[in-house]
């Protein structure tokens, strides 16, 4: 750069572009600082025809280079690289889409040609975007559609006289007339001050005519008003269905508001289903809940062959502009080799031996990664598999409940050895302690070893034993843990596990202490998508009430910051593209507010998503307030 | 008149779709819609199938299988648009799923519970019953049961079949046994065709069954019907009828009762002017069945 004096110059930008100065006073101190009056000229119109980045003041120094020249150079912040031996570097330079140098300023500065962007972070965080380790996509093609009505943080709830307010507000963005569905998600009663269930008057005089339904938090019921009962036609004459809940107005036998299970299922079962197009006109809105949070890579993780038909159909439409990464249910897998291989001849469980070559590639960015395999259900819902029973009674009243798998234990080791016998990865949701080992001894009778490197991932993961740490080393598992539990649900664990259970919960200082590695994840939408609340959760390990659940299995930022990032990325066999800021990885990229490896963890909450880039381009950005 | 609904339950390799299969090819005139995991082990003779597409083979005999690919709760919500297609309803269960539970959901969806029927394997069940991933929900299963079927019998000596039979009354009390092969199990029990003329023994497959009718042009006093059921032997694996009341004299009632189990529902309304012909059915294993004084309970003479 010629001897000049870089931060001259970038002043010099920074004060033309906020009008600070005039053009001939910025020619004069360029004169000063070395530069003539026709190079003074060019770097003032160079200046002019940069893009304003809202995370800093677009600089440039157009000197002569011998290096290729980026795109953009990010600089004057805090860059993240994710690399284990060398954290931190000055400056990035983003050519294509790719890193094109990342480390001191003055080595990613040789790379600023006559029409590279300098972007001066101001002291912000530069660093790779996040990957969504696990979550479910096509709820976020329906949740935008819906009102949020969970409880804080996770949600605006906090009292009964909330809803309307919220409700309304959701009617005019929606723009919905008299008559339309109102539907809201994440209604739970323990989220209330008053503690007491919504009921249809609380709803009825803001919406005499517009039926409502606010899906339960455990998604096995709803509060309905007087409009929606009316159409679905529950009434005082209604019998409660064997296995379900009618709450009924005190003294009368008219339906209050709150339907449970069976009573539910029928209502859940006949509400107006989105079509394909409604679907597909969602998918910009369903992005952007990822781009907001600074996540680029983002999981359909247990895929239905008929919306894995919504996905391919968007691709091919150019709808989608962050990456997403499919695993189809393993139940699904007759209805993918009819759809995937038409032509294919065999039995109706059998597996084309070309089936692993529609997996591991994106397409239109969507991928196929591996197959989803589910054996138990949710701790909170109390429907996942364990050794040992609660201490508290089952979903319905049972003593001594450990829940039970989803399927017969043969069915799901035979699949899992013909799903891995092809070649494709295996994806395996495990919460309690006896579905992990259920997928230990499914995969175990495969031969599989570490060293075949199959990256077999332990969804959740979450209620491990001690014991069952060493299996995931031999097998070459990875866990994709749910440390966010702690925080929404682990003052429910302590009640229904017992401390000495509760406090193993995801335990990822375990894990990483003996070599695995591990994504952490938000399961979306069972919790929002808050990457900086996944690490905080991760860091703290504290419950709402403020317990500490396994003060030894808490983590610290660079742990935290990997298993939402490069270890995520390895997890889905992308770690040479994603996850980290190395010479030839794609620029997906988040710039933060602040910076999370050195913030307190109570400041993480804090941290601003300022902007995101997928592949160098902006997705998201910031409105100044 | 909605469908009836029989669930078939029971672990993995017991035999509920050989059971299934059998109905099917037997069905004894009654159109039968039955729900299925998949159709991996459905075994329809080729003469049966009258079309097939991806979820649903529809049948010569006036039966139909439907796959349960797309959830139960939304296969059911497409039948309740067909039930005037069908006279029964089956659902096989998943391995691990508790009967009783898919029972209330298809109740929830408008089809009426008459059965709860487990069919378990004769020499598996109590090695299941012990297995550490599945054995408490093998027992649950067999708690859920209106009706149990022991299927391959014949691969057991006939002590073993006996040590079963006590240990199943230990595991699952009053809940009537039967044994069986193949899944040979007779419609009649399992379903129970609305055929009264018939008062002949009803042969099992394996089991000989006895049997009783019952008629009368009066209308019966709910009690007395109350206090017959509740003093049926478990013997008495089946029941059906059409049943007048004296307390609502415009309607007739089906009586349905599977191995436990007994639903009592409004049929149709009938006039007033309409003669009452209450008929009914009962069957049991041998030495269940005392008519004598089932007909004096009915008429209130005990």
């Amino acid at each position: 750069m010629g001897g000049m004096n870089d931060n001259g110059l970038d002043d010099v930008a920074a004060d033309l572009r906020q009008g600070r100065i005039s053009r001939r006073d910025a020619l004069k101190r360029l004169a000063a600082l070395g530069m003539g009056a026709a190079a003074g000229t060019a770097f003032i119109a160079a200046c002019d025809r940069k893009t304003t980045s809202s995370t800093g003041e677009a600089n440039s120094s157009a000197g002569a280079t011998n290096q290729a020249p980026a795109d953009t150079i990010y600089r004057n912040g805090t860059v993240l690289t994710m690399v284990d031996d060398r954290r931190q570097a000055e400056a990035v330079a983003v050519a294509g889409g790719k890193i094109l140098a990342v480390g001191s300023d003055a080595d990613v500065m040789a790379h600023n040609g006559a029409n590279t962007v300098v972007v001066d972070l101001g002291g912000h965080t530069l660093m790779p975007s996040f990957i969504d380790a696990h979550g479910h996509f096509m709820n976020a093609l329906q949740v935008v559609k819906w009102a949020n009505v969970q409880g804080v943080p996770a949600g605006p709830i906090t009292s009964v006289k909330e809803f309307v307010p919220i409700l309304q507000e959701h009617v005019r963005k929606l723009a919905l007339k008299p008559g339309d569905w109102i539907i809201g998600y994440g209604y739970d009663r323990s989220n209330l001050v008053e503690g007491r269930e919504l009921n249809v008057d609380d709803l009825d005089p803001a919406f005499p005519d517009n039926p409502i339904m606010l899906i339960h938090s455990s998604n096995h019921g709803a509060v309905l008003n007087t409009a929606a009962f009316k159409v679905v036609g529950y009434n005082d004459s209604t019998p409660t269905p064997a296995g379900g809940i009618i709450v009924r107005k005190p003294g009368t036998n008219i339906p209050a508001g709150l339907i449970m299970e069976t009573a539910f299922l029928p209502i859940l079962t006949g509400a107006p289903k989105p079509s394909e197009r409604q679907l597909l006109d969602t998918l910009d809105q369903a992005q952007q809940i990822y781009t907001r949070a600074g996540v680029t890579t983002v999981q359909e993780g247990a895929t239905a062959a008929k919306d894995l038909r919504v996905l391919r159909k968007g691709a091919d439409e150019g709808l989608l502009y962050l990456d997403v990464v499919s695993m189809p249910v393993f139940l699904e897998i007759p209805e993918l080799v009819q759809d995937f291989l038409p032509d294919f001849v065999g039995g109706p469980a059998d597996i084309p031996d070309e089936a692993a070559n529609k997996f591991g590639t994106y397409n239109n960015r969507l991928k196929l990664q591996g197959i989803k395999f589910v054996i138990d259900g949710s701790p909170q819902g109390k429907t996942a598999f364990w050794t040992e029973p609660l201490l508290t009674p089952g979903p319905d009243g049972q003593k001594d409940w450990r829940g039970q798998p989803i399927f017969p234990p043969e069915t799901i080791h035979t699949t899992m050895a013909a799903v891995h016998a092809k070649g494709l990865q295996v994806f395996c949701h495990a919460n309690g302690d006896a579905a992990i080992d259920l997928a230990i001894d499914g995969m175990r009778k495969t031969g599989v070893k570490a060293a075949d490197d199959r990256r077999t991932v332990i969804i959740h993961s979450q209620c491990m034993r001690p014991d069952q740490l060493d299996p995931y080393v031999e097998l070459g598992f990875s866990p994709s843990f749910f440390s966010v539990h702690t925080f929404y649900w682990g003052d429910e664990h302590l009640a229904n596990l017992g401390p000495q259970r509760a406090d193993f919960i995801s335990p990822m200082a375990s894990a990483y202490a003996k070599g695995l590695r591990c994504s952490n994840h938000t399961d979306f939408s069972v919790t929002p998508m808050e990457p900086m609340r996944v690490m905080w959760s991760s860091m703290v390990r504290t419950s709402k009430k403020g317990v500490v659940l396994g003060a030894d299995e808490r983590i610290d930022n660079w742990q935290a910051l990997k298993a939402l990032t490069l270890d995520a990325a390895w997890q889905i066999f992308e770690e040479k593209t994603k996850g980290s800021l190395e010479v030839g990885k794609l620029a997906d990229m988040v710039i933060l507010d602040a910076d999370p490896l050195t913030a307190k963890p109570e400041a993480l909450l804090d941290i601003a998503v300022l902007e995101t880039l997928k592949e160098g381009k902006t997705v998201y950005r910031k409105e100044p307030k | 008149m909605s469908l009836p609904l029989t669930v078939i339950g029971g672990y993995l390799g017991a035999g509920k779709t050989t059971v299934l299969n059998h109905l099917l090819a037997n069905n004894d005139g009654l159109r039968i819609a039955a729900l299925v995991n998949d159709f991996g082990d459905i075994n329809i003779d080729a003469d049966l199938i009258r079309s097939a597409d991806g979820e649903t083979i529809a049948m010569t005999n006036g039966c139909a299988c439907c796959t349960l690919a797309d959830g139960l709760a939304t296969v059911l919500a497409g039948l309740r648009e067909r039930s005037g297609d069908f006279d029964h309803m089956v659902i096989e269960c998943s391995g691990v799923a508790d009967p009783l539970k898919i029972g209330h959901t298809g109740a929830a969806f408008g089809f009426p519970l008459v059965g709860v029927v487990v069919v378990v394997d004769a020499d598996a069940v109590r090695t299941q019953s012990r297995d550490k991933y599945v054995g408490d929900t093998v027992l649950r299963q067999l708690g859920s049961a209106d009706l149990l079927i022991v299927n391959k019998a014949d691969l057991v000596a006939n002590d073993a079949l006996e040590s079963l039979q006590s240990w199943l009354t230990d595991t699952a009390p009053d809940t009537p046994v039967l044994t069986t092969q193949g899944g040979r199990v007779d419609t009649a029990i399992l379903l129970a065709p609305l055929r009264t003329s018939d008062a002949s023994a009803v042969e099992g497959a394996h089991d000989s069954f006895d049997s009783w009718s019952f008629r009368s042009d009066t209308p019966l006093r709910r009690s007395d019907v109350d206090a017959f059921l509740t003093a049926l032997p478990p013997g008495v694996v089946r029941a059906k009828g059409i049943l007048r009341l004296d307390d609502d004299a415009t309607t007739d009632y089906l009586l349905q009762r599977v191995g436990r189990r007994t639903s009592l529902l409004p049929l149709g309304a009938v006039s007033a002017d309409d003669p009452a012909d209450t008929r009914l059915v009962v069957i049991g294993v041998p030495g269940s069945i005392d008519g004598e004084l089932f007909a004096q309970r009915l008429n209130g003479a005990v």
